[in-house]
């Protein structure tokens, strides 16, 4: 039977040269300690974690909290170790197991540290605990001969490929609106950027801004069809590549672009070419697929995991349609969508707690709850009114039964003026947390462009 | 010789265990030495990000930071923002770093005077140095309006 015709199963359980598999693990496990090195470094556990009285929950996950006194340090050092483990492939499955569960735990305590590639690292260790990778250049392998060989099945490669695609076509879909298209924020990005080397002193020329715009829209919309088409692979290859390090170098965002240049690279080229790495020609089972009484139950668990895993993750980035107004304005639906640099967006807010039977007002200066960080995070409805929930409680406990708390809210969006965001006569205690859209969010009409700003309209 | 399969268990976990070990050993000794390193270069470094196109301000607020011998040797970062035409000067500082009223007021008057020599004559708020920052940041705002009230 020609390849072309197999039937899919066969396909992702035909075996092919599997080296690629072990640089992978080797590429995510140094990565994934390199993060950790930067929670240390930075000290960013003590800031995130241990330092806020308060932490802004995930709904349904209000449950995953920082452990106490020094236990955040203990379970990043966990993490580093199980980062190791990944690398070197000692204990691998357990190691990708640990990680994934630790670094959720992680990602899950506080709303305000939300990162797409944090996002992204939890769902790559998720996908490790599944894959074959410790069969070569691994401690396992190398203790275990049982366990050593030179093959792995095509799906772990299709599995990837998928998952990292994902972020390309969503985020390149994501730039298709007016604010992206009329050069924001990437003109304000740029133009804070004017000492890079050599063509910082263009960056706030429009054919440059223009560039930037358009050449970041096309390549996230064609890498993943130029990755995937062989007489294209170069071409691919070459603009991811550039992207990434040209990324790395204009913004902050720590591991991401090196993880992606690695991935992307071990994905896209051949099994093949990577196996002239290890310097000898592969062995190959001489049977090339695996039979269907080989697979056993928990390959058809992994199966149907894998399939609902894949599936949520194309329809997640689809939820923003579902909710009512800009997404860039609401934030709703803006999160777990790899809607990446697209916004510069402030949220500011003003509360003020009123005594309803003495009718006295008192401002509530929110650094009494949040550190300066997780102010300037503050995007969404659901952070106001988890802050108006601590308010509320704390003064309930000062003698006042039943305050009314409103707030002051103004969203500024890519050099808008600021856009009134919530009802300031609205009480918020009355309010409790929500999937569903949020009607109290003002839905004033957000101008469609930075061109149809009519700023006597706007201002108060 | 022939070993109980007992001692084979034993000397099997004890194999795991000395593997890990060293893996935790190596990974702490890494995370460490980067630990001291980053402390290193923060006490000797000073950083200014300008969110605004003009970078004089922040540049002149540099030069007179290091003329006056501000935070000399002292591990800082300096953020200078600009958001919604209200100019946000921070600076963090580390915890063990020296901290004092004196401090706060002789970079109010600095940021004040470049803001006034750049700009029209308008007042400076000094604020956010409660408790909360734990004496680990100051964050101070020039605000073109002349409006003092805190919008944060």
């Amino acid at each position: 039977m020609s390849t072309t015709r197999r039937p899919i199963l066969d396909r992702l359980t035909q075996p092919i040269d599997g080296l690629w598999l072990a640089l992978y693990r080797i590429g995510l496990g140094s990565c994934l300690l390199w993060q950790m090195w930067k929670y240390f470094s930075t000290d960013l556990i003590y800031s995130d974690f241990i330092e806020p009285t308060h932490h802004f929950t995930w709904l349904w996950f209000g449950f995953v909290k920082p452990w106490p006194g020094q236990g955040m340090y203990i379970h990043f050092y966990v993490l580093a170790v199980a980062a190791s483990c990944i690398l070197l492939g000692f204990h691998y499955r357990l190691a990708a197991f640990v990680f994934w569960l630790g670094y959720t735990w992680v990602f899950l305590i506080d709303q305000c540290y939300y990162l797409n590639h944090y996002y992204l690292i939890c769902l790559l260790s998720f996908l490790a605990i599944f894959l074959p990778a410790n069969r070569e250049w691994s401690v396992d392998a190398l203790r275990n001969p049982e366990l050593r060989r030179d093959w792995a099945p095509r799906w772990p490669l299709w599995l990837l490929r998928y998952q990292i695609a994902i972020p390309y076509v969503f985020g390149g879909i994501a730039k298709v609106n007016s604010d992206w298209l009329h050069g924001e924020p990437i003109r304000t990005w740029l133009a804070q950027r004017t000492d890079f080397p050599v063509i910082g002193q263009y960056f706030t020329a429009e054919w440059c801004v223009e560039i930037f715009v358009y050449g970041g829209l096309l390549l996230d919309l064609t890498v993943v069809p130029l990755l995937l088409w062989k007489r294209t692979r170069p071409v691919g290859l070459l603009l991811a590549v550039s992207f990434h390090l040209l990324n790395s170098q204009l913004f902050i965002i720590g591991v991401f672009p090196w993880m992606m240049i690695w991935i992307t690279v071990i994905l896209f080229v051949s099994p093949g070419t990577i196996g002239l790495l290890r310097g000898r020609p592969a062995v190959l089972p001489e049977n090339d697929t695996m039979p269907q009484s080989a697979w056993v139950w928990r390959h058809q668990w992994a199966a149907a995991i894998l399939v609902l895993f894949l599936s949520w993750q194309t329809l997640m980035p689809l939820r923003h349609h579902f909710y009512p107004g800009h997404t860039a304005f609401t934030h709703e639906g803006h999160q777990f969508s790899w809607r990446m640099k697209l916004n510069i967006r402030r949220l500011t807010t003003q509360f003020t707690a009123t005594n309803p039977v003495t009718q006295t007002q008192q401002p509530l200066p929110i650094y009494r709850w949040i550190s300066y960080y997780q102010n300037r995070k503050i995007q969404d409805a659901d952070r106001v009114v988890q802050l108006v929930q601590w308010m509320e409680h704390d003064l309930q406990q000062q003698g006042d039964p039943d305050p009314v708390i409103t707030v002051d809210a103004w969203v500024t969006l890519n050099g808008r003026p600021a856009m009134r965001f919530i009802d300031p006569e609205l009480d918020l205690t009355q309010i409790q947390r929500t999937w569903r859209p949020t009607e109290w969010i003002t839905q004033q009409p957000v101008p469609r462009s930075l061109s149809d700003l009519n700023l006597e309209d706007q201002h108060d | 010789m022939i070993e109980s399969p007992k001692r084979n268990l034993f000397t099997q976990i004890a194999i795991e265990i000395s593997i890990l070990a060293s893996i935790a050993l190596v990974t702490l000794l890494l995370l460490n030495i980067r630990i001291h390193s980053r402390q290193i270069e923060r006490a000797h470094s000073q950083v200014i990000y300008s969110t605004h196109c003009d970078k004089s301000l922040a540049l002149r607020l540099t030069n007179q930071m290091e003329a006056r011998g501000l935070f000399d040797g002292v591990p800082h970062l300096v953020y200078l923002n600009k958001t919604d035409g209200v100019f946000k000067l921070s600076i963090l500082v580390a915890p063990e770093a020296f901290y004092s009223v004196e401090l706060q007021q002789q970079l109010a008057d600095l940021f004040h005077g470049i803001c006034q020599s750049t700009f029209e004559q308008h007042p400076v708020d000094v604020g956010m140095t409660d408790e909360d920052f734990k004496n680990t940041r100051l964050l101070i705002e020039y605000r073109p309006d002349g409006n003092l009230t805190d919008t944060e």
